[in-house]
């Protein structure tokens, strides 16, 4: 199921980041390979150099994947206690009929995804230059 | 000049790109302590030529040697350690002016009191130093050059390249 949540947060993630690395000047990655990095150094530079558009690829990568549902009941199977997740539960409970522990349900899911996205947010805003 | 004195030299420097010939330099060779100055009108190849003699773009054809050795392959990184480039635009990190300074000493791994010790120097020499804890990205164009410049000497370079780094800075300045 893990695998699967990556697949589908592949593209998205993938596609940011690249954007992300294509917004740095041009000439950035000359500069640091004149300031002597080695390849390593000048990756690790150019992400710390996109680092603000980077996080916001985590919090679309993250949004994407908690928000999920088909690819974890196709390949989790909804199994209690081993593959069931928030947004499976959901709609079991909504087949169900069991609308109030739907809504409680994703009412949790929505506040974790709040959360995460808050605290993500504020790192990126203190993170911006002044 | 030519010889074995030469710090720097090149042999049949070719470089296309597109499948057009953008700098093609039969010869040319630095002596230490020398200033060499390129001129030429725009789009004539001298920020090609500084890429390509700072081991920063790979020619098509032909040889640079560093001190009669060859800096291609694996010698290319011991190369760059040894000098500096400074660019047009400053192109400074998203850290503070201390920050860009000290990145080639860091990138070298060295020792974090030296660090300090030649930064602050650096800083001093450049009429920076009240700047020090400020955002690079808050700094004038002038002031921001001035730290770019810091920051290639502060790495003390055998060879210094300069591609039209002035620009920003008016005349009191420098």
């Amino acid at each position: 199921m893990i695998i699967a949540q990556a697949v589908i947060a592949i593209p998205i993630v993938t596609g940011i980041s690249l954007a992300a690395m294509q917004q740095l000047p041009p000439r950035m990655r000359l500069q640091i390979k004149a300031l002597g990095a080695t390849r390593m150094q000048m990756l690790l530079l150019l992400m710390r150099e996109a680092r603000l558009p980077l996080l916001a690829e985590v919090m679309a990568g993250f949004g994407g994947v908690i928000s999920e549902v088909g690819a974890s009941i196709m390949v989790g199977g909804n199994i209690k206690s081993c593959s069931r997740v928030l947004t499976t539960a959901t709609v079991m409970e909504t087949s169900r009929g069991n609308f109030d522990v739907a809504i409680a349900l994703s009412l949790i899911l929505l506040l974790i995804a709040y959360l995460i996205n808050l605290i993500l947010t504020s790192i990126q805003q203190q993170q911006r230059p002044r | 000049m030519t010889g074995n004195s030469a710090i720097l030299e090149t042999r049949d420097l070719v470089v296309k790109r597109g499948g057009t010939t953008i700098l093609s330099v039969d010869t040319l060779a630095l002596s230490p302590v020398e200033v060499l100055s390129v001129i030429g009108p725009n789009g004539a190849g001298k920020t090609t030529l500084l890429q390509v003699l700072a081991g920063l773009v790979r020619p098509l054809r032909g040889e640079i040697l560093f001190q009669g050795a060859s800096v291609r392959g694996e010698s290319n990184l011991a190369f760059r350690r040894r000098i500096s480039m400074v660019f047009q635009e400053p192109l400074l990190f998203d850290t503070t002016v201390f920050g860009n300074v000290a990145s080639g000493l860091k990138i070298r791994g060295m020792l974090r009191q030296v660090i300090a010790e030649r930064t602050t120097r650096q800083l001093n020499r450049f009429g920076i130093s009240h700047s020090a804890d400020r955002s690079a990205w808050t700094l004038s164009g002038g002031e921001a050059q001035r730290t770019s410049l810091a920051r290639a000497f502060a790495v003390n370079p055998e060879i210094l390249f300069l591609d039209e780094p002035f620009a920003s800075l008016d005349p009191p300045t420098w």
